[in-house]
């Protein structure tokens, strides 16, 4: 990536950075113990503990089935995604939906993300993702989620 | 179109018979779902259960068959609410999916598998033929297993996440030259193989005749793993198309290996300078890393000359 290409990374990062800031400043405790949380509140909540790199929340918040499907074919399963935690530096929603019933609730939403796997960087378009939530004795846990970015040019 | 209530018949008794297959011990839940012996098979067999219902395009039994929860997420963006999607059911005429993996947490089953597809979205979008990756969960209701989500990562064609972009057709046959593959095996049984190879090949890039290469890093457990790369097309002028291609290999069945990617136009040179676009690309390996690939997949560019 150019000079040019870098500073717009860095600008958009800093916007991205901005709004989870101000995202974090009006969120209450972690909503993973409310049966009533919002998937947004949910997958918002999710998402923090990755960019803090949160290892110990990830693990308490992943249920035992989790997968992450991608774009390019390449998926994590639990035990994979946290011995390899993406970059996630800032994201941000967009147009989210929701749907429950059965103790699911799944999430979907436009993500806008400052992301890294596997060493390989992902555009920073907004792109489609899927997010499913089951709720296990007394707690939301992630039980699948389906990112459907791109890596970047 | 079925009569929805032996679609409905049916659909309960496979339910049924999964039940009865799998033995029912009550697992972790609070739900009681039931503990499922092999997970793969009970989810390729609801896998196989939900594309029937779409090729037969039955609102009821899809209905009867999905959980309130249910939501579909398509790579172009859109997205469907169980009613939405009921209403508005996609034309399916061929299906097939493979590799199926699936793990159980007490009522929830995830499955990652790849589908190719003939037909098209219920709105008229046509599928690109894949095999595209496919994410569903399932979840227990208390009696049986419902669908709850869906990803669908095929690239919708014409009308997909490249906007004006005509389509290309890839089919084309790589081999690897001795001297350009650096694979290390350092168990000595293949177990974790990693390094670099290049493949060359000739194909056919609407109706111009190219040469094909492909640059590949590989870091593969068991012959399963992640691959960065980049493709580069090159004419008889000299001009170059030049893409990156990531994803994932998996093996299959034979002493095969399947590799599954997604191709991003990264720069060109000549004709093809701000050429843009992307798309699918997917290859069969007999052999070891470095073999001869045969490869198939759709690419989706504008600006092309």
């Amino acid at each position: 990536m150019g000079r040019r290409g870098t500073a717009v990374r860095r600008a958009l990062a800093g916007i991205l950075a901005g709004a989870v800031l101000a995202a974090c400043g009006n969120a209450a405790a972690p909503p993973f113990g409310d049966p009533d949380a919002s998937g947004e509140a949910l997958f918002r909540a999710y998402s923090e503990l990755l960019v803090e790199r949160d290892a110990a929340g990830l693990e308490a918040v992943l249920g035992s089935a989790f997968l992450v499907q991608r774009a390019d074919g390449s998926r994590a399963d639990r035990t994979t995604f946290l011995a390899t935690l993406p970059e996630l530096r800032a994201f941000e929603l967009a147009d989210v939906e929701e749907a429950r019933g059965d103790g699911i609730v799944s999430v979907r939403a436009m993500a806008t993300a400052d992301l890294v796997v596997d060493g390989v960087t992902y555009a920073m378009d907004p792109a489609p993702m899927l997010a499913v939530f089951h709720w296990v004795d007394g707690r939301w846990l992630l039980e699948a989620q389906g990112n459907f970015n791109h890596p970047s040019r | 179109m079925a009569d929805p209530r032996r679609n409905i018949a049916v659909a309960a008794i496979v339910a049924a018979l999964i039940g009865a297959a799998v033995g029912f011990a009550v697992g972790g839940s609070t739900t009681g779902a039931p503990r499922v012996a092999d997970p793969t098979a009970t989810g390729t067999a609801l896998v196989e259960e939900f594309m029937g219902i779409l090729k037969a395009r039955d609102r009821e039994a899809f209905l009867a068959f999905s959980s309130p929860a249910f939501q579909i997420v398509r790579a172009d963006g859109t997205g469907l609410s169980r009613d939405a999607y009921a209403d508005d059911l996609p034309y399916l005429s061929e299906v097939t999916v493979d590799r199926v993996t699936v793990e159980q947490a007490g009522a929830v089953m995830t499955a990652r598998y790849f589908a190719t597809v003939t037909g098209s979205t219920g709105e008229g979008k046509p599928y690109s033929p894949g095999p595209a990756p496919r994410l569903t969960v399932f979840a227990w209701d208390g009696s049986a297993w419902r669908i709850a989500a869906h990803g669908n990562f095929n690239a919708l064609a014409g009308g997909g996440a490249i906007e004006g972009g005509s389509e290309y057709v890839l089919d084309f046959d790589l081999t690897g030259p001795p001297e350009d593959q650096h694979f290390h095996d350092v168990t000595g049984n293949g177990a974790l193989r990693y390094g670099s190879g290049r493949l060359v090949g000739a194909a056919d890039l609407g109706g111009t005749p190219v040469d094909v290469e492909i640059l590949a890093w590989v870091a593969y457990v068991d012959g399963a793993g992640p691959f960065t790369s980049f493709l580069t097309f090159r004419a008889p002028s000299g001009d170059e198309l030049a893409l990156r291609y990531v994803g994932e290999a998996t093996p299959g069945t034979g002493g095969t290996t399947q590799v599954d990617g997604t191709l991003t136009v990264i720069g060109g040179s000549g004709a093809y300078e701000g050429v843009t676009g992307g798309g699918t690309l997917s290859g069969t390996r007999t052999g070891a890393v470095g073999s001869p690939v045969d490869y198939d997949g759709t690419l989706s560019l504008v600006g092309m000359p």
